[in-house]
């Protein structure tokens, strides 16, 4: 049986000439926060209802705890709580009412569940409100209780942290981590900030016009980093010089007279900083450059950063 | 499906949408008793009593004030699926989606019946406030009763309205306007195969109202031939269901 929760292979999506997903192949970890990465409109939320049976492929297979998921199966979607797209509710019922709805749906006859749900995302049990007069931030923690309720084992979750405000981003950020790190759940989150996902995810993919373009653990992605330094010194030339003759540094690049930059993961910045200063350079500025996810991101896609 | 028609009903707590129905069943009555008054006296009935009130009742939520609110507040149960987005949470428990579109009709059934029973009420009101003479006690429980199974004997003639508008993003007032005109055509079949078999003359018949006394009707109506309309009405009903799948949009963002 395969260790992943969640595994796709060739999972496509068209609508008429459009193609929303393109031959995903998709891994999740048991244990693990996995961040789907990608700009508005990349696929991730096409993605997700796939894995939730909302939207059928046109192509490919899917595996859930390791079988084969053929459409809503109530085997499968019982052990998964999800958030997709926008919150969605009845407006002229408070939360609580809501959730009872949606427990009694799910054959959850303990009132003990909800409060538990609503307790984890900061939202008051006995709260008359209508979710009509919910903020957008007290709707997104009410959508997040929703997919938690039942204490599923996979948690799906479609930018969830829309709508909140920074103390809310923390909150949520705290609680998903706890999710995984001490209740042992697997949790799928897609995002477009970038920071969110470095916050959260132990592995990452990221998707581009329907692809997957890379799917990587965090560590392993810090690992491909570029990692350089930029020296600002009086005669970037002589300095290269230097470098190169008594440390035998690698991979110097002249950017101006003055400024010189080295890939060299091996070479030792004070050492370097000595021996220009001995030989009567003046060194201004070293600075050590590391590409962010971001910079990542934007190599990968070959454009612009989202967010 | 006990546990569905539960949250249906759920569901409607604070819907302002139900007061179309409660609205339509009071208004019925009253108007047709106001008919009655602004008529010309010596055009007037004098021996108009609570049955005839009740049988121009029976007439009017059949061919104007049922079709109209039960299309409407069936369709918008389905249709608020999608307005309001909870169709993804429901689909995800999985609640099977025919499943869910059943619920909704036995919850607008169910309506049907406390409309009827509502507009029992207000018409025995009525009658006693406009001090028409009173039928003895079991022939107006009769006449109640006859109005509550006509109430749902209509409600199964728009089904497949409910279900076919109500799937429909917003179509749901465009399937009442359909209802109303479809009920007000009742009026026009007085003789003639479709006297019966006409699906909201087949709903009056099968709820035993007399329409060769009230309608004017030409020739005596065929049960069988009422019984042949709402089966096809049925038919029509479970074809559409089975046809039936959720809306799949687009992604609405994507434009590669």
């Amino acid at each position: 049986m395969s260790s992943y929760i969640i595994e796709t292979h060739g999972l496509t999506r068209r609508y008429g000439d459009q193609v929303s997903v393109s031959n995903l192949n998709l891994h999740v970890q048991k244990g693990r926060i996995y961040g789907l990465l990608g700009r508005n409109g990349a696929g991730k939320t096409t993605t997700m209802r796939m894995l939730l049976g909302l939207t059928a492929p046109t192509s490919g297979t899917i595996q859930l705890f390791g079988h084969p998921f053929k459409g809503p199966q109530k085997e499968s979607l019982s052990r998964i709580g999800s958030l997709i797209e926008s919150p969605g509710f009845y407006p002229n019922l408070t939360g609580i009412e809501n959730l009872n709805i949606f427990a009694r749906l799910r054959g959850l006859k303990d009132s003990r569940w909800i409060k538990q749900a609503l307790e984890l995302v900061n939202l008051p049990y006995s709260d008359k409100k209508l979710y009509a007069h919910y903020s957008l931030g007290m709707k997104q923690r009410l959508a997040i209780a929703l997919a938690i309720m039942h204490d599923p084992e996979l948690l799906i979750l479609d930018e969830p942290v829309n709508g909140l405000d920074p103390i809310g981003i923390a909150q949520v950020r705290t609680f998903i981590r706890t999710l995984c790190h001490e209740k042992r759940k697997t949790i799928l989150i897609s995002s477009h900030i970038l920071s969110e996902i470095s916050l959260l995810a132990d592995d990452i993919g990221i998707i581009d016009h329907g692809i997957l373009l890379e799917e990587e653990s965090l560590a392993n992605l810090e690992k491909k980093n570029t990692r350089y330094l930029r020296i600002t010194v009086s005669n970037a030339p002589a300095a290269a010089l230097l470098l190169e003759d008594k440390l035998n540094a690698q991979a110097l690049s002249i950017i101006d007279g003055h400024t010189l930059t080295t890939e060299d993961p091996r070479l030792d910045t004070g050492e370097a900083v000595r021996l220009m200063v001995e030989a009567g350079l003046t060194v201004q500025d070293v600075h050590l450059y590391e590409d962010t996810l971001e910079d990542y991101f934007k190599k990968i896609t070959g454009g612009e950063g989202i967010a | 499906m006990w546990n569905i028609l539960r949250c249906e009903w759920l569901k409607l707590h604070r819907c302002q949408i139900l007061l179309v129905g409660i609205t339509a069943m009071i208004l019925c009555p009253v108007t047709q008793y106001g008919t009655q008054l602004v008529i010309n006296p010596e055009m007037r009935d004098s021996s108009y009593d609570l049955a005839q009130l009740f049988a121009n009742v029976i007439w009017g939520n059949t061919q104007i004030f049922l079709p109209i609110s039960l299309v409407m507040t069936g369709g918008w149960l389905i249709d608020r699926e999608n307005t309001n987005d909870t169709m993804k949470n429901n689909l995800a428990i999985p609640v099977p989606y025919r499943r869910l579109l059943t619920g909704k009709l036995i919850m607008t059934i169910l309506l049907a019946l406390i409309f009827g029973l509502c507009s029992g009420m207000i018409t025995l009101l009525t009658g006693i406030a406009a001090g028409l003479s009173f039928p003895s006690p079991p022939v107006a429980a009769l006449l109640w009763a006859q109005t509550t199974a006509a109430a749902m004997t209509t409600c199964l003639v728009c089904m497949p309205m409910i279900l076919f508008f109500g799937q429909l993003r917003g179509a749901y007032l465009s399937g009442s306007l359909l209802a109303f005109f479809l009920g007000y055509c009742i009026l026009f079949f007085k003789s003639g195969p479709l006297l019966s078999a006409y699906p909201f003359s087949a709903a009056l018949i099968l709820a035993g109202f007399d329409m060769e006394e009230f309608n004017g009707a030409a020739q005596p109506p065929s049960i069988p031939l009422a019984l042949a309309g709402m089966t096809a009405v049925l038919a029509l009903t479970a074809l559409i269901l089975l046809l039936s799948c959720p809306v799949e949009r687009n992604p609405r963002k994507q434009t590669f």
